[in-house]
């Protein structure tokens, strides 16, 4: 299904024609289902079993039993296999998911029958990974090309992170966490409202400050901080940046930095008195500022519950949930 | 020898192959009139002709331009290697024309890439132009307030403006101060967005039709890529005019070009006749379609008098235009791959010190119209009075080039959109005669093939609509 593609509408002679087919392949699809169903039940695990479930796959390639007993069915081929043939089925195994992602970006199912191909792959040839080397090459094309055409395909994101968690030691093209915070920026910068690439740099981060100094991690979260707010200040209402900021600020922000993302959000609130994610960001804030510094506490308060009534005022579908925010405040 | 023409007469016959010509012509064919497609040029296109660099200097010659220029030595090997348009524009991703394009399947003739980047010269030198939200977030030069009032202004463009409160009553207003005043940016970004982003002409040009234009130019935005324009291969216009013909002979048009096409004796009654030097016989034609400036003198009739005048400058160039440059100092590396250059640009001079509004395009090897490593750079400009196009242009590509390998200059002439004899026989075009046609007129040209093809076929119900697919031409209906 695409966005924005209208469904033509048939009438008369075409109309009909069309559901005497429907009708038809419906048939067809019943008597495949039953047959495939049937061997399953049987435990045929056998190559004429594997065709029969690639024509059922044609017509629903959503049928997660099916592709459930289609792995099973490699699992009784591959112990009388030399690891050449493994290695040749599964490649056939990898190209009949991509024929299908091309039409069905995000089916889950296709996803796992294809990581589950990946994980398979047997060591090889001769000691070496060169087996595994080449079908990574193919999974890092088409994450590319997948990211391309929708960068915002969650399925896809998950992906990339299985291939490149999964590289095989000796692969060239290895990426490390920075080329893929490198990664994010580019995919981020064509288009901020992702909240895919977002998360992943969340994620990315996470990994690589663990290893850094706390003085080196804050010069990097101010730089972060400056990224996220770009976003914020172009477009308020992306939901996608205010929650990078919120993870940014997390649980145990100091003092000034608060103190200065507080005094932002708040003249970005000024310009944009209606913008709901802003409040609900500028309310939670405050609200961490009346804890850290009895200084700003009564006044902090007062403003965070002061913004929940403006959302209650904007947003009157969530009053219970602002209610409840201020009951808990006070 | 005149060999003849396969007949003696035509339901239509087209007099000169620009782009609403061409287009009106192949959409005739295609509803299945017998079509005459004429051009006293040995060329395709008219005035959207795109020419090889001897053609265009044979051109300025005949044009009568103070300032004839001959055929550097350095480039004659190559003189047919290039494709230099005389309708330097950019196509909107959506609009007229390339919705015409895409229904009449003439795209598969023709092909477009996306249009670069935008630059404005401003009081530091020349900046890119942050024309849509990715551009904004992007650019290190606006700041956060600014990135705000850039936005708030593109959303009430894209949106529904026209009820919005801060527009009301304000249609007639300069665009300029609209933006100086309401949305309150500072004068180089409300010159920027005047200018560059809205195409505007002038300090006083009206809000209203700008943030109409603006709105257009906003939903052309990502549908093929990040930017609203595409630029078409090897000379743009000419090329798709060319497209056209090409469908219009497939569809059973015939075409004669050259001295042989040059009519004579051309009488409008209630029909069509006259004399061409290919054909024995008079032809007679059902209805004529033309633009006034071909068809006036045939008829003997004074030509409309109100004319559009343009200043154009075609340089060739040897390398990128410094202010095109993308280094890192913009912040627009990209750490694992190079950096990729801009192959093509529209460059914007906002008027200043009396001056009008100079626009420039500049179109790489990438679009085939030049050898490896050159660039073609077109600057152009609406003057009122018949001026001196060299004194005119000639600081502006300076500014851009200090050392182009060729320049010429040019003036052209466009009959200002009139009525043209009435006669029913007689379908007029107008070419293009307002202030943006880098941006518009290619639209403009399509919306004139449409309506000359209406105006033939009529809009009645059961008549063939414009490049209405036929029913074994729809696809099958697929869910």
């Amino acid at each position: 299904m695409q966005h924005g593609v209208k469904r033509t509408h048939l009438s008369g002679a075409a109309a009909e024609a069309k559901n005497a087919r429907n009708r038809l392949l419906l048939e067809k699809y019943v008597a495949l289902e039953e047959t495939v169903l049937q061997k399953r039940r049987r435990k045929e695990y056998t190559r004429d079993a594997l065709e029969i479930t690639n024509e059922l796959l044609d017509m629903n390639p959503e049928y997660y039993t099916v592709w459930n007993y289609r792995r099973h069915i490699l699992r009784g081929l591959f112990p009388t296999l030399s690891d050449e043939k493994k290695v040749q089925i599964l490649g056939n195994e990898i190209r009949l998911t991509t024929s299908y992602l091309q039409v069905n970006p995000k089916v889950y199912w296709i996803w796992n029958h294809r990581r589950w191909c990946l994980e398979s792959i047997p060591e090889g040839p001769d000691g070496s990974e060169g087996w595994k080397n080449s079908f990574w090459k193919i999974e890092l094309e088409l994450i590319e090309q997948l990211l391309r055409l929708d960068p915002r395909n969650f399925h896809a994101w998950g992906y990339r992170r299985t291939v490149i968690a999964g590289l095989p030691k000796s692969f060239p093209g290895q990426s490390s966490p920075r080329d893929e915070i490198r990664f994010t920026t580019k995919k981020i910068e064509s288009n901020f409202s992702n909240f895919s690439a977002w998360h992943y740099r969340i994620q990315l981060f996470t990994g690589i400050w663990r290893s850094m100094t706390a003085e080196a991690v804050e010069g990097e979260k101010r730089e972060e901080f400056d990224f996220v707010r770009q976003a914020l200040w172009t477009d308020p209402a992306d939901q996608s940046a205010w929650l990078y900021h919120r993870w940014l600020i997390g649980t145990d922000s100091d003092e000034d930095t608060l103190k200065s993302e507080v005094k932002s959000i708040r003249e970005l609130h000024e310009t944009e008195p209606d913008s709901k994610w802003c409040m609900n960001a500028l309310a939670h804030y405050e609200r961490m500022l009346s804890a850290t510094s009895s200084e700003v506490s009564s006044n902090s308060c007062a403003d965070a519950v002061a913004l929940m009534a403006r959302l209650e005022e904007i947003d009157p579908q969530r009053i219970s949930r602002y209610r409840d925010w201020v009951a808990e405040v006070k | 020898m005149a060999q003849g023409l396969d007949s003696d007469e035509y339901d239509v016959v087209v007099l000169g192959t620009g782009l609403a010509e061409s287009i009106a012509a192949a959409a005739l064919a295609k509803a299945g009139k017998s079509v005459l497609h004429l051009d006293p040029n040995e060329y395709y296109g008219s005035a959207q002709a795109s020419l090889t660099l001897d053609e265009l200097i044979e051109y300025v010659k005949v044009c009568g331009s103070t300032h004839p220029v001959e055929l550097p030595e350095k480039l004659e090997k190559d003189r047919r290697r290039y494709a230099l348009s005389l309708f330097p524009a950019v196509l909107p991703s959506r609009g007229a024309l390339i919705e015409t394009l895409i229904a009449s399947d003439v795209s598969k003739y023709v092909s477009f890439k996306m249009l670069d980047s935008v630059i404005v010269a401003s009081s530091g030198g020349f900046r890119r132009v942050p024309g849509s939200k990715e551009q904004i977030f992007r650019d290190q030069s606006v700041s956060l307030m600014e990135k705000r009032k850039l936005m708030r202004f593109l959303m009430l463009s894209a949106g529904d403006h026209e009820s919005s409160e801060l527009i009301q009553g304000k249609e007639n207003d300069a665009l300029l101060d609209f933006l100086t005043e309401s949305i309150k940016l500072p004068p180089d970004l409300a010159s920027t967005v005047t200018y560059a982003i809205a195409h505007c002409s002038g300090p006083s040009d009206p809000l209203g039709p700008a943030i109409k234009r603006t709105q257009r130019y906003l939903q052309s935005v990502g549908r093929y890529g990040s930017g609203a324009f595409l630029v078409g291969q090897y000379g743009g216009a000419g090329e798709v005019a060319q497209g056209f013909c090409r469908a219009c002979a497939v569809y059973g048009g015939t075409y004669v070009l050259g001295p042989s096409a040059r009519m004579t004796d051309l009488h409008v009654d209630d029909k069509v006749t006259f004399s061409i030097p290919c054909h024995p016989r008079p032809v007679i034609a059902k209805r004529i379609i033309s633009a006034p400036d071909l068809l006036a003198p045939l008829l003997k009739e004074p030509g409309p008098s109100e004319r559009v005048l343009g200043a154009h400058c075609i340089a060739i160039l040897s390398s990128l235009p410094a202010a095109l440059a993308k280094d890192r100092a913009l912040g627009e590396e990209n750490d694992n791959e190079g950096i990729e250059q801009d192959d093509t640009a529209m460059i914007i001079f906002p008027p200043v010190d009396g001056k009008p509004v100079v626009r420039g395009l500049l179109m790489g090897e990438g679009t085939g119209s030049c050898p490896a490593g050159q660039y073609v750079l077109y600057i152009s400009a609406t003057v009122t009075e018949p001026s001196d196009s060299e004194e005119l242009l000639r600081p502006y590509l300076r500014r851009l080039a200090p050392e182009p390998i060729f320049e010429s200059y040019h003036v052209s002439e466009t009959a200002k959109p009139s009525s043209v004899a009435g006669s029913s026989c007689v379908v007029g075009l107008s070419p293009y005669g307002d202030n943006q046609l880098e941006t518009e007129a290619l639209d403009w040209e399509a919306e004139q093939g449409r309506a000359a093809y209406e105006a033939i076929m009529g809009t009645s119900e059961g008549v063939r609509g414009f490049f209405e697919k036929t029913e074994g031409e729809t696809e099958e209906e697929t869910v």
